[in-house]
């Protein structure tokens, strides 16, 4: 136990979020918002809960070291890695001169978005089991983007990334945490793929598994955030609202929700819970929140808007009139007003990670459009389900954007 | 029925005996969880802490690790005498605070035995069986006797079931211990013993244990263990008592699983495995029992009663022999009719279960022959019955049976194979490549789990907004169905009811409505024809239809809303194959509505009361 009761933690947080396009275009993925937290607060908020000695990040841009050491460097001792080669081995291997020998180390995803007892718990198999490592799984249907494990008598045997369907043997997603021997560097090095170099390890050493029962999201996809949104705000058991934000009195508010700092609601506004509306936002005048909206900070909703189940990232304004559902809008944007946003994806078009919905009788696929940042979208235009709008847009008033989801697939 | 620790150490053998104590007492949570308490004997003082409530919540108010002392007693509750309480708890103490017992048990004649202690003066401060041990005592030692008599005059005068263990100041190293009908191991270690009603419980200090059987008493202390018969004052050997425990200590701790019975349900694998390597000659002879036998009934409770169910099924359909499967606590009605050339089945995962207990005994008494079916060595049931098969399933702490259950259904199998030999219907060469086939169940299992726990873990997220489900099989998937629903039940609190898909025609069937969960185990067997009219009919009434089914049946797949496909396999193993899944999803469905899947509320794993 004392042999290991500091361990030193890297995140690997250099993605360029490619999946997530147009969302990541100007703002690191790292960085994006869910429910008034980055995502990489998510990871560091977990390891924060254990015994660590250092936390290592490894990025790709400065953008997201300013931002950990200035939220974080008083809390952990956070040391900041370069990611120079490309893809999940050139993050790892970023971090090696920090770490020494023969130590164990936390390896974290910084895309995860998972309750931060995963983090004590995936740590605590290790001490308690002894074993040479330990990997963090979690069941999921649609495995085939994801790494999935196979296990045997308590051990990890085999590892495999995004199997194709029809061989898919396991539905155990290797849910990015993990506690691993310094030994992976050599594997890394020797095998230049992290999947094998787990293999390598796993058939050397005794690996074994932590099994996570919750909800746990991988964001990787625009339509993941909604789901991360979903899950965090579900979790809210009363409603809270900042002693510094402002509400009309005659606004009404039921249901969970958190109103943060410094943020406004105006006359008549209808919040319906679980809602998020973050630091410094304005909601209008007769605007309408439904459930799982997350209004991150600074954004403004016009009057009589109605957001539903819909992630509107940073400094973006919703002009009056609109209906966004279902939709993730990028920071910055400008959605003009009376735009309206469709949700119902024709039927026969497969979305990777989205789940159909069964309503009385019949099977639909959800989603709204997903729109990047730095755009303006003319007034009364109408979004279909699947429309994608790409960053720095300008669409005339009256536009109209049809599902456009190839690019995701 | 509860659990009960005693230690009692050497001075700093153990750092901190009253934390070893509580300890121990978690790892005995499953035996009951509504209230909890230790006594320790500290400088001629009884030391009581206790309450109602679950381990962790009761010991971060009193903080039972901070009590000193080498002398402890712990108990946890499940109320059966007294409603769960702060004064209910136990440890129960005299009218002077001199001693402090813990009992797992019923005490019968205690309401006598009450009123009796009452006029002399005796003052109770719960509503318990078990403070009658306490004053009991506390009025032979008044009379003159010395600490160890006068707690065994108080053993003489109670009736009933009892595991107890008992300190007194008078006496403060020696723990006093009497069993009766509830469970009792002795723990050895050097310069420490240890007591409690499961081998869990101390496995991380000593692998050496002495299990007691009934009307034995006597005491421990850091460096003694004394037993006697009760009635005969006949000393017992230890020497050729004690036993060394195989089992690794981390196995009853849950390392890699967030509860144990998702540990257990990954288990699977290599519980079947080693429970089929361990299996020996005692099937043989179990087998020539059955063949000489008359009629052969099959006692047994709870998810052990569906095995029973399964056993039926194996003996008539592979072995041609007719079995009458019964639930153990219904045994009276069979009273007059049992002979000597009689045989019973008793099934038991604990081999503590009563209800078994009282069925086995009515057949002993008629001289009927018994072979028991049981997870845990020496074990009550065992010890009464001519011949026990042992499920190697390993300490099973999860309420709900989940390895213990497929466990069972593999001795059955190989039970009837045997017998399907010696009656000739199957040549031997076929006997030993059915049962070398059965060698790659367990790696199947282990496959089905890995491939299907995602989808279990999507289906309980809709199942845990439902109030209510339907089971159905044909033949085989009968009972199948019914451990299904049972565990939906018992975990989720989610209304299941199983029923033969063709029953559901005769009344089930007018419950369904919109999105009602109807869930099919479909076997590659005879019925699978029939089943398919039984999903229509349930589609047609909008129910939500979920399937079971083995693979090459895509006709079947398409008429359902969510589907399982398992491998190709001989439908007679589909009962350990299939059940994993409907385990997850009851596990899963228990996750997702919040509950804690280990410890449903209202049940415990052994059941000790009738």
């Amino acid at each position: 136990m004392s042999l290991y009761s500091r361990l030193k933690a890297v995140i690997l947080a250099g993605g360029k979020g490619e999946r997530l396009r147009p969302l990541t275009d100007r703002i690191p993925k790292p960085l994006l918002k869910v429910v008034g937290k980055s995502i990489i607060d998510y990871v560091l908020e977990g390891l924060s809960t254990l015994p660590l000695e250092e936390v290592i990040i490894v990025v790709s841009e400065k953008e997201v070291s300013k931002y950990v050491i200035e939220k974080w460097g008083s809390k952990l001792l956070i040391t900041i890695a370069y990611q120079k080669k490309p893809g999940i081995e050139g993050a790892i291997l970023a971090a090696k001169e920090f770490l020494s020998k023969r130590d164990y180390f936390i390896l974290a995803y910084g895309d995860i978005i998972v309750s931060k007892e995963a983090y004590l718990r995936t740590y605590e198999t290790f001490v308690n089991k002894g074993s040479e490592g330990v990997i963090m799984l979690s069941p999921k249907t649609d495995v085939e983007s994801y790494g999935i494990a196979y296990v045997s008598e308590g051990k990890v045997i085999k590892i495999e990334e995004k199997p194709s369907p029809e061989k898919i043997g396991s539905t155990l997603a290797i849910a990015g945490i993990f506690v691993l021997p310094h030994e992976l560097f050599e594997h890394v090095e020797a095998e230049g793929n992290f999947t094998n170099a787990l293999n390598e390890l796993a058939r050397r050493k005794q690996i074994t598994h932590y099994m996570w029962n919750k909800w746990w999201i991988d964001v990787g996809y625009p339509w993941d955030i909604l789901e991360a949104n979903r899950n965090i705000l579900l979790e809210f058991k009363g409603a809270y609202i900042s002693s510094k934000a402002k509400v009309s009195s005659k606004a009404i508010i039921e249901g969970p929700v958190y109103i943060d700092d410094d943020a406004e609601i105006d006359h008549n506004a209808i919040i319906k819970g679980p809602v998020y509306v973050g630091k410094n936002s304005f909601v209008g005048a007769n605007a309408f929140l439904r459930e799982y909206a997350s209004i991150e900070d600074n954004v403004l909703i016009g009057a009589y808007s109605e957001i539903k189940n819909s992630s509107i990232q940073p400094r973006t304004t919703i002009s009056s009139f609109s209906f966004i559902g279902d939709s993730i809008v990028g920071s910055e944007t400008t959605v003009g007003p009376r735009t309206v946003t469709l949700n119902i994806i024709p039927s026969g078009i497969k979305v990777s990670r989205l789940h159909p919905l069964r309503i009385g009788n019949r099977i639909i696929l959800k989603l709204g459009a997903v729109i990047g940042c730095n755009c303006y979208i003319g007034a009364s235009s109408v979004l279909f389900a699947g429309s994608v709008v790409d960053s720095n847009t300008r669409l005339k008033p009256f536009s109209v954007i049809e599902t456009n989801l190839a690019k995701y697939i | 029925m509860c659990g009960i620790v005693g230690l009692t150490c050497l001075p700093g053998v153990i750092v901190n005996p009253a934390r070893a104590v509580r300890k121990s007492l978690e790892k005995l949570e499953y035996r009951g969880y509504d209230s909890v308490g230790i006594a320790v004997i500290f400088d001629n003082k009884i030391i009581i802490k206790k309450g109602k409530g679950k381990i962790q919540e009761v010991h971060s108010k009193l903080n039972f690790d901070g009590t000193p002392g080498y002398t402890v007693v712990g108990h946890t509750r499940w109320a059966t005498h007294g409603a769960p309480s702060d004064t209910n708890a136990h440890p129960h103490s005299d009218c002077k605070g001199a001693i402090a017992v813990v009992h797992n048990g019923i005490i019968k004649n205690f309401d006598e035995l009450r009123k009796e202690l009452r006029k002399n003066g005796h003052i109770f401060s719960s509503e318990t069986d078990t403070e009658v041990v306490s004053h009991l005592m506390e009025e032979f030692l008044k009379k003159g006797l010395e600490p160890y008599e006068a707690f065994k005059e108080a053993i003489r005068k109670i009736k009933g079931s009892f595991a107890i263990a008992l300190v007194t100041v008078y006496d403060s190293e020696k723990i006093f211990f009497a069993k009766k009908d509830s469970p009792l191991i002795i723990g050895l270690g050097n310069g420490f013993n240890f007591l409690a009603s499961d081998i869990p419980a101390f496995l991380e200090y000593t692998r050496k244990v002495i299990v007691l059987k009934d009307n034995e008493v006597g005491y421990i202390t850091p460096t003694e263990v004394f037993i006697e018969d009760l009635e005969s004052g006949k000393e017992v050997s230890i020497d050729s008592r004690i036993r060394v425990i195989s089992w690794t200590p981390e196995m009853a701790a849950k390392a890699g699983y967030p509860h144990f019975m998702l540990k257990e349900i990954h288990e699977q694998p290599r519980a079947l495995n080693e429970t089929l390597l361990g299996l020996g000659k005692e099937v043989e002879k179990a087998a020539n029992l059955i063949l000489n036998s008359e009629r052969v009934f099959i006692a047994a409770a709870g998810t052990s009663f569906h095995a029973g169910l399964i056993y039926e099924n194996y003996l008539a359909k592979l072995s041609g022999v007719v079995a009458y499967p019964f639930i153990s606590s219904e045994y009276s009605k069979y009273a007059k009719a049992i002979n000597p050339n009689d045989l019973l089945i008793a099934i038991s995962q604990s081999g503590e279960t009563i209800d078994t207990l009282m069925a086995l005994r009515l057949f002993k008494n008629k001289r009927a022959k018994i072979i028991s079916i049981s997870n845990v060595v020496d074990s009550a049931i065992p010890r009464e019955s001519n011949l026990t098969i042992y499920t190697r399933a390993g300490p099973e702490i999860g309420v709900a049976a989940t390895k213990t259950f497929t466990t069972q259904v593999l001795v059955g199998l190989v039970l009837a194979l045997k017998l399907a030999e010696l009656k000739g219907e199957l040549l031997p060469s076929e006997y030993f490549e059915k049962i070398s086939e059965l060698g790659k169940v367990p790696k199947l299992v282990e496959n089905i789990i890995l491939k299907n726990e995602a989808l279990a873990l999507n289906l309980a997220n809709t199942l845990s907004m439902k109030h209510s489900a339907y089971y159905l099989g044909r033949g085989l998937g009968v009972p199948i169905a019914m451990e299904g629903a049972l565990k939906l039940k018992e975990i989720a609190y989610i209304h299941a009811e199983a029923y033969p898909a063709g029953e559901s025609k005769h009344g089930p069937i007018a419950l369904v409505e919109d999105g009602f969960p109807v869930l099919f185990i479909v076997l590659d067997d005879e019925n699978k024809e029939s089943i398919k009219g039984n999903i229509m009919e349930m589609k047609a009434r909008n129910a939500y239809t979920i399937g079971l089914i083995t693979e090459g049946n895509e006709e079947i797949a398409e008429k359902l809303d969510y589907v399982f496909v398992l491998p190709k396999q001989n439908y007679v193993i589909s009962p350990i194959t299939y059940t994993p899944v409907l385990q997850l999803i009851a596990y899963y469905a228990s996750v997702k509505r919040g509950y804690d899947p280990d410890k449903p509320r209202n049940l415990a794993k052994t059941v000790t009361v009738e």
